[in-house]
């Protein structure tokens, strides 16, 4: 629902168009979540919520998208906070990607989140760049949506008819494409507690700036290494992060080197859900052999955490 | 259709910031970068433009002691903040360790990704001062160089490790 897709020019959020440079736009400072969902009602079309801006404003410079007024949601308070309540794990979302990588908070609940924090793009990407405009900009080649799939995260929106709530894949429904409408703002990422003796791995794999592939593992084994639940998300692949279904029976109760062997089996699966696009980072049977590859490695990864 | 200057009608917005340690004050348009800023209106041109997309950590530069791609940082963001680029390293006319030990090692040939890179492992070795060559690859991963394949580099930002370390004990560098 959102407009950024819309916006983009058709095709190619690779595609430089023209002269890289910003076009003129001015900047807006509310104070409060419901000033900042005034200003887009107010502003329309022409706005868009800006937090680090380290995906918006490179769109911006390439001319796929143009803005006359960018809404500073960083001028309002608090919406960079970490804490942990109720069992839950709260990460606003401006907190940028060093914040959640670097918060104690984050490392004792969901280090599997820290981690994936630690990966995102580069050191100044991170240092910026917000876990909030990450997914409400919904590059499918990116990493943290991916994670937080597999962690059940449940995303917190106002707007003007108030809050809500959603589960995160129901939050990004395309590539640049988010249930976010033109008035509404993500405010806060919640992650519910792992089970006692749940792992997360992630493993990411690619030769570019945005990943190629990645693969999230959830993994509960038994006191004697057998599995107890497992789960799989597989980011970057397809259109949009996907939980691969429907491997919960092949994988209960095995040990360590069977579940490995029923890897292909599981790949197949995964392939299959997922349906990947062929796009310059590679084609659907390359990025096929990549689900092959890392599903297994990820799994291995949450084994090792144990 | 109504043409104006669309340059004048989005207000500017007033600045104070430190920068290499000096305080300034000055009104920036909203669009404007920090890299544009640095360069045009400061005439600090050691910081570089390269990719233009915040890609290949040229422009690179510390914001309260944090690398940020200055390419894709706006100028405004700045104000209340103190901000590093390559001028502000050397004191009383000394190169900072890691200016010395890029010149030591032949950590650079053209030259031009070198300002980042220095910025980039400066905000590295203030946070971590020991890396392990796994960390020093991993957190310079986003600065790219065209010409030394990387291995000079690696080794000058080991070795003013060793000297900052060493600088830090009051004692000579190995």
């Amino acid at each position: 629902m959102s407009s950024l897709r819309a916006r983009v020019s058709e095709g190619k959020s690779g595609e430089i168009s023209g002269i890289v440079m910003l076009r003129p736009f001015a900047i807006h400072e509310p104070s409060s979540v419901q000033e900042a969902v005034g200003l887009l009602v107010d502003l329309g079309q022409e706005s868009r919520i800006y937090a680090g801006g380290t995906e918006l404003l490179i769109i911006m410079k390439e001319g796929l998208a143009r803005f006359e007024h960018l809404i500073n949601i960083k001028a309002v308070p608090d919406l960079d906070k970490v804490e942990f309540r109720d069992g839950w794990l709260r990460i606003g979302a401006c907190t940028t990607h060093r914040m959640v990588e670097d918060s104690n908070v984050v490392r004792e609940h969901h280090p599997g989140i820290a981690e994936v924090a630690r990966g995102v793009a580069n050191i100044r990407v991170r240092n910026v760049g917000t876990i909030g405009g990450n997914l409400c900009f919904a590059d499918p080649h990116s990493d943290p949506a991916t994670v937080l799939l597999v962690c059940d995260a449940v995303v917190e929106i106002s707007g003007l008819k108030g809050s809500r709530t959603l589960p995160i894949g129901e939050f990004i429904q395309g590539p640049l494409e988010t249930a976010l409408d033109d008035t509404e703002i993500l405010t806060r990422i919640n992650v519910p507690s792992l089970g006692h003796g749940v792992k997360v791995s992630y493993i990411k794999f690619g030769c570019y700036e945005r990943p190629t592939i990645g693969v999230a593992c959830r993994l509960q084994l038994e006191d004697g290494g057998v599995v107890r639940g497992v789960r799989f998300a597989l980011g970057s692949v397809g259109e949009t992060p996907k939980c691969v279904t429907g491997l919960d029976d092949l994988f209960l109760g095995k040990d360590m080197m069977e579940a490995v062997a029923l890897m292909p089996e599981a790949a197949e699966s995964a392939y299959e859900q997922v349906k990947p696009v062929s796009d310059f980072h590679g084609s659907m049977d390359y990025k096929r052999q990549l689900i092959r590859v890392f599903l297994e490695r990820a799994f291995l990864a949450a084994c090792g955490r144990n | 259709m109504e043409l104006h200057a669309t340059r004048d009608v989005f207000k500017r917005i007033p600045i104070q910031f430190t920068i290499n340690g000096k305080q300034l004050e000055a009104e920036v348009e909203p669009h404007k970068t920090l890299l544009d800023f640095i360069r045009e209106d400061l005439l600090l041109t050691g910081t570089k433009r390269s990719c233009d997309v915040q890609v290949c950590g040229a422009c690179t530069v510390l914001v309260n002691g944090l690398a940020v791609s200055s390419c894709t940082y706006l100028a405004f963001e700045a104000r209340g903040k103190q901000v590093l680029t390559i001028e502000g390293l050397a004191e009383n006319n000394k190169l900072h360790p890691i200016q010395q030990s890029f010149i030591d090692r032949g950590g650079f040939q053209c030259g031009f990704c070198t300002p980042g890179m220095i910025m980039a492992a400066k905000s590295l070795l203030d946070r971590v001062p020991d890396p392990s060559e796994e960390e020093i690859k991993l957190y310079m991963k986003g600065n790219l160089c065209r010409c030394t394949g990387y291995r000079s580099i690696v080794e000058a930002i080991q070795e003013a490790a060793r000297k900052m370390r060493a600088n830090k004990l009051g004692i000579l560098a190995p």
